[in-house]
């Protein structure tokens, strides 16, 4: 008789370590599958060597571009998918995918943003689209413990569209970005620059993790954890637990369901030995990542579910909605030429500065609704990408480049894109992965409204610098491929309506009651801000649910 | 970073060097008690003494050097030929694509051709003060003359890979930059802590 667990949970990242780990917590006995393998964070990264101590200075050698996603370094790469064994098809789309346990958590940018009461209603606001079937107020408890339990720094700045969460004193902000700051706030009403809000332990301490060693490259693997990973922060506690079974290697194929239309196993296959498995739960929990949930959960078709599994609405894959990168500018402080510190990046990503919303907010523009932030930063960074841009050679342009090196400020946007039937993926019927699994084939692309709040976002990155007296000196203007955010959500949307929409208010299948989806592929609209908090807090609230509902029988 | 620096570093690194794992919960550990045996440079895979070019030739590598040099020279810190960039160079485009291998050997090739036409002798075989003549046009940002177009592209691209081979490199990014992360800090060295910047 196989082992039937209390649940499987798909996945292991932000969204699978968390209802993993809640699930053991709450004394379920939990199979966590994973597609990749361990990796011992401590010792199987690298990420204070520097460059030079790769042949190719830490970028993806030339013989290797083809099989690694942009985000991927000579630090990080072996926690990536193969490209060339992952193919999808369909529209120009980037596609960045994890595979190891802790998933995408290993390298995440650590940006940590409550969703706002307004973001969870935006339709009511607007007209556009649909209102969650939750509110701020259902979310705000597990926000706040998520944040008690992982660590966000940040300030407080009591802003309406930005709710503040329970931080950890926020990182110093340099001296480019405290002189940006004040030219903005002193010169453009309703634009403030805030610190960073990011995912990371900046006091001594904090559940006994270690604080930050202001290395600056998380972004690498954090060897120590101070930056949060499902793998370095959750899973521990889970497996403390002894009630969890990670099994590695995992690629799942599909979801089985029975006659009674309950969710039985699922199916995979072994990433090394390609042979197939079948692993039986009670409960079966999708946290394998927004579109990989989908594309599992289409995949997993069958005679009752002819459209995909829990499909009778039709709205599984459609409603695809991330963030739209539209620009970014570069530039000098005048008056900080010459300064001379030389630690400006290595404060943790998500660091650095933060500019809200600043469109939509109250007025009704009639070009776009919702709207954009700035991610940004000033001050040295390792690279001086900014030197190809100081004219001459020699001696004195040598000299140029290090007066300049703090001088340097640059922010860039993420602008909601909103979700639209159209904007879907599907299963590609030629096209397997080198498992022989049918991939994803991509139907998005970026909508007018995107392209008016991108033009507006270009317009005002500039307006910004030009107040406040930046040597502009370099632009992007052109918004990057779809997919390029890696903040994929939407596709399996909750609702209060079963005709509209996949899940129910508690991720819970409409169609198929001990079925759950806990990761981005619920969200019904993705905001501009940074998805990974509300991934935890739904996460954890989803887990919180199923557990509940076991203990009362109600899930059989 | 400077050498007694370094050597802290590295005792500290090798300190904790036997560690197979670490525990990051159950127990806090400051900063430095959790440094594993990892951020220590590898040997430079640039540098042993026997090096010859792969990809170049012995001549198209003495213009590179003669090139990435003039660019960045020399001063109270060592320049691009001591931080040894057309060794990384040459590793690279052992390696590019056919397309970025055209591209890097058409740019060297346009240096020797105007030195020839000027010169009636190889880019490399010019003065120093000759070799500075020939790029200056070259990094003037209003050059628009149709005959500088070429040398333009390629003088562009050459600065371009000069500025990512040193300042990457132990040299560039230690002795001349000097720059202050991918270590362990007690606190965030960039924080600003002048008052007129504060708003």
């Amino acid at each position: 008789m196989a082992t039937v667990y209390d649940a499987v949970v798909v996945g292991s990242g932000a969204a699978g370590g968390m209802a993993a780990t809640q699930l053991c917590m709450k004394g379920l006995k939990v199979l966590m599958l994973e597609r990749g393998p361990k990796f011992d964070i401590s010792t199987d990264f690298h990420h204070h060597r520097k460059p030079y101590s790769y042949p190719f200075r830490g970028r993806i050698r030339p013989s290797e571009r083809a099989i690694y996603n942009y985000a991927a370094n000579e630090w990080n790469k072996k926690h990536f998918v193969n490209e060339l064994e992952n193919p999808y098809t369909g529209k120009k789309f980037v596609w960045v995918r994890a595979q190891a346990v802790g998933g995408k958590t290993l390298h995440w940018g650590l940006v940590s943003l409550r969703f706002s009461p307004q973001d969870f209603q935006a339709a009511s606001h607007d007209g556009v689209g649909t209102d969650w079937p939750i509110s701020y107020e259902d979310v705000e408890p597990y926000y706040s413990r998520v944040e008690d339990w992982i660590g966000v720094c940040g300030h407080a700045n009591r802003l309406e569209n930005n709710p503040d969460s329970h931080f950890l004193p926020p990182v110093p902000l340099t001296c480019a970005e405290s002189i940006f700051k004040g030219q903005i706030e002193g010169k453009l009403a309703g634009r403030h620059v805030i610190h960073g809000r990011s995912a990371v332990v900046t006091t001594p301490r904090f559940h006994g993790r270690a604080p930050c060693h202001y290395c600056g490259h998380c972004g690498r693997v954090c060897a120590v954890a101070a930056s949060f990973s499902s793998v370095g922060v959750l899973l521990p506690i889970a497996e403390k637990t002894g009630n969890l079974t990670t099994r590695t290697n995992a690629v799942v194929w599909k979801v089985t369901t029975d006659k009674e239309n309950r969710a039985k196993s699922v199916v995979f296959i072994d990433r090394v030995t390609r042979q197939v498995e079948e692993v039986y739960g009670k409960v079966i929990v999708m946290g394998a990542g927004t579109l990989d949930t989908t594309r599992i959960l289409l995949n997993s078709k069958n005679e009752d579910h002819p459209d995909g599994l829990g499909n009778s609405s039709g709205v599984l894959g459609k409603y695809f909605c991330e963030q739209i990168m539209a620009g970014d500018i570069t530039g000098f402080i005048p008056r900080l030429k010459g300064n001379t510190n030389r630690g400006g990046d290595a404060h943790p990503d998500g660091g650095g500065i933060y500019i809200p919303k600043f469109r939509n907010l109250k007025e009704k523009r009639k070009d776009f609704v919702r709207g954009y932030g700035f991610e940004g930063g000033g001050g040295s960074s390792e690279f001086p990408g900014f030197a190809n841009k100081i004219p001459g050679f020699g001696a004195s342009f040598k000299e140029e480049v290090k007066k300049y090196y703090a001088t340097v400020i640059s922010i860039g946007s993420f602008g909601e894109v909103i979700p639209r039937a159209e904007n879907h993926v599907e299963i590609d019927p030629v096209v397997r992965d080198t498992w022989g699994i049918p991939v994803l084939k991509f139907e998005v692309e970026w909508g007018p409204n995107e392209l008016a709040m991108a033009r507006d976002a270009v317009d005002t990155q500039r307006e910004m610098f030009k107040a406040a007296g930046i040597e502009i000196i370099n632009e992007r203007t052109d918004p990057l491929a779809p997919g390029w955010s890696i903040h994929s959500a939407g596709t399996a949307r909750m609702g209060n309506d079963p005709k509209t929409s996949y899940l129910n208010k508690f991720n819970q299948s409409h169609d198929i009651k001990n079925l759950f989806v806990a990761d981005a592929a619920c969200f019904v609209n993705s905001t501009e801000k940074n998805p990974t908090l509300t991934i935890l807090a739904l996460s954890m609230r989803t887990a919180d649910y199923v557990a509940e509902q076991m203990r009362s029988g109600a899930l059989g | 970073m400077n050498q007694g620096r370094r050597d802290a570093l590295k005792k500290l690194a090798m300190g904790v060097g036997g560690l197979t794992t670490l525990p990051i919960l159950g127990q806090a550990k400051t900063a430095a008690a959790a440094m594993p045996a990892m951020g220590m440079p590898e040997a430079d895979p640039q540098s042993p003494a026997n090096w010859e070019p792969q990809f170049f030739d012995s001549h198209q590598d003495e213009t590179l050097i003669a090139l990435t040099e003039l660019i960045i020279p020399a001063t109270d810190t060592p320049g691009a030929k001591a931080a040894l960039v057309n060794r990384y160079l040459d590793l690279r485009y052992n390696e590019e694509t056919p397309e970025n291998q055209g591209e890097i050997l058409q740019a060297l090739a346009w240096f020797d051709g105007r030195s020839l036409s000027l010169h009636n002798k190889p880019f490399v075989s010019l003065t120093e003060t000759e070799q500075k003549a020939l790029l200056e046009p070259l990094a003037e940002p209003a050059n628009s003359k149709a005959e500088d177009e070429p040398g333009v592209k390629a003088f562009t691209l050459i600065k371009s890979l000069t500025i990512f081979g040193y300042y990457t490199s132990q040299i560039g990014l230690d002795e001349e930059l000097k720059y202050e992360g991918d270590r362990l800090n007690a606190s965030f060295p960039g924080a600003c802590t002048h008052p007129e910047h504060q708003a």
